[in-house]
């Protein structure tokens, strides 16, 4: 028989106990009224610290936080403010025409694929900015929905799904990818191709994983190295908690990530017959 | 990520304002040593230990240990939506001050556990302390903040205890 102490009813509480002495807990505890009031108040307690910082969680993320985040290691000024934001501008709206353009051209994309598009999604309400420069996405680690936030580093493993749909899928179409208990599924979609500054091929990405706890969805930017291993640049990770409400848009997190592209793409996106010839020869 | 790296730092600090310092603290000196983190571990833990190992150095700089836990609490809070309402604020600017209020060690455990969310053993791995340890910082945490919590509110009594020399 286990012995009921503080120890041992915070772990039942916080439901840290293997089966089995969970069991001898729950035995106990039926005949202890007043170990069943510390439970409660145990849980009650844990509640209420959750409760009481809970405001990060349900505003904006600061300005000067995403800030942080919005140059990509750039080694002749940290400090210094993103390019222009007339450039930017026009070349976005390049970037979002020529996608707009494939959406219509893209004959599998149907319409709920497109209504799935991150335009079109509410932000989460926490939009989470995590830039890994060199550094990738494991999609192994992604698939866990216990730890959102998760980011692997090096070069996304080349026998990932998401390194077959970068190689293989063309934009616009959508990869599926389910975890063997079949609890777990990572969607994954390439969004656009690109030549970057340093002449490889890049790829814009969007991955929305889904598990029990809640929905991770992630943009990400990859290029491809001559011997073939893509390597994550920037990524752009919302958090949804499955018991959490969508909230309005806040654009920031998007607003870091077209930056980038618009700093990093060389002209525009490529077009649909010019990554369809890439696909077919292995990117050569 | 940020969100949950700013609840962190605000329920280490006891302000957005001190907690969005300490996360962009954290930021730079994590994107300043990104070759130091280990490739395929979670970069969230690393963060998070950055954040917690900036804060135990101010907190040492600066000594701020012991404040008054602020009973006019309930002065502070405006608006009249309820007494209800208002005694939920209430209570939750207590649980604020206790937890301000807590050694840093067992603060650490609460926020990681049960503030951000990690399991035992995960929270373990970030403060490197054995699990039984996080267990009793968290249930000796976990009692304060509720017995601060409900100091004044009526038809609450304090957790009790099954040790009877330790009630």
């Amino acid at each position: 028989m286990v012995d009921l102490n503080d120890d041992v009813l915070i772990a039942y509480a916080d439901g840290e106990l293997d089966e089995k002495t969970t069991a001898e807990v729950e035995a106990a505890l039926r005949k202890d009224p007043v170990a069943q009031e510390i439970v409660q108040k145990f849980q009650e307690a844990a509640r209420l610290a959750g409760e009481a910082f809970d405001d990060p969680m349900q505003e904006e993320v600061p300005e000067r936080l995403l800030k942080l985040f919005e140059e990509p290691e750039a080694e002749d000024a940290p400090q210094q403010s993103p390019a222009p934001a007339a450039s930017n501008v026009a070349e976005l709206s390049q970037i979002r025409a020529a996608r707009k353009t494939k959406s219509h051209t893209n004959v599998t994309a149907d319409e709920a694929q497109s209504s799935f598009r991150r335009y079109a999604l509410p932000l989460a309400a926490s939009v989470a900015l995590i830039i890994g420069i060199g550094g990738g996405i494991g999609l192994s680690n992604f698939n866990a929905p216990s730890a959102p936030g998760v980011i692997a580093a090096g070069t996304i493993p080349q026998s990932s799904a998401l390194h077959a749909a970068l190689e293989n899928i063309p934009s616009l179409q959508t990869l599926e990818e389910v975890s063997q208990d079949g609890l777990t599924r990572n969607q994954i979609e390439p969004l656009l191709s690109f030549v970057d500054t340093n002449n490889r091929h890049c790829r814009e990405y969007r991955v929305i994983g889904s598990g029990t706890t809640g929905t991770q969805d992630l943009t990400g930017v990859a290029c491809r190295s001559d011997g073939g291993a893509w390597t994550q640049q920037i990524a752009v990770v919302q958090e949804v908690p499955a018991s959490s409400v969508y909230r309005p848009a806040s654009g920031q997190a998007n607003s870091a990530l077209e930056t980038f592209l618009s700093e990093n793409m060389k002209g525009e996106p490529l077009d649909d017959d010019a990554e369809a010839r890439l696909l077919g020869s292995g990117w050569r | 990520m940020l969100p949950r790296l700013r609840r962190f730092a605000y329920a280490l600090t006891g302000s957005t304002d001190l907690g969005d310092d300490l996360v962009q603290a954290g930021c730079e000196r994590a994107l300043s040593r990104l070759d130091q983190w280990q490739s395929g571990t979670r970069l969230d833990s690393w963060m998070f230990r950055i954040m917690q190992t900036i804060w135990i150095d101010q907190m040492r700089a600066k000594k701020v240990r012991g404040h008054k836990i602020d009973l006019d609490a309930a002065n502070d809070v405006a608006g009249d939506d309820g007494e209800r309402a208002m005694e939920a604020r209430i209570t939750l600017k207590r649980v604020r001050s206790a937890v301000e209020e807590l050694p840093e060690d067992q603060r650490l455990v609460l926020t990681l556990v049960s503030i951000d969310g990690r399991s035992y053993k995960e929270a373990a791995q970030i403060l490197d302390v054995p699990v039984g340890t996080i267990t009793s910082r968290l249930a000796r945490a976990r009692r304060r903040l509720y017995d601060v919590a409900y100091e004044t509110t009526a038809n609450i009594t304090p957790i009790p205890s099954l040790e009877p020399n330790n009630g």
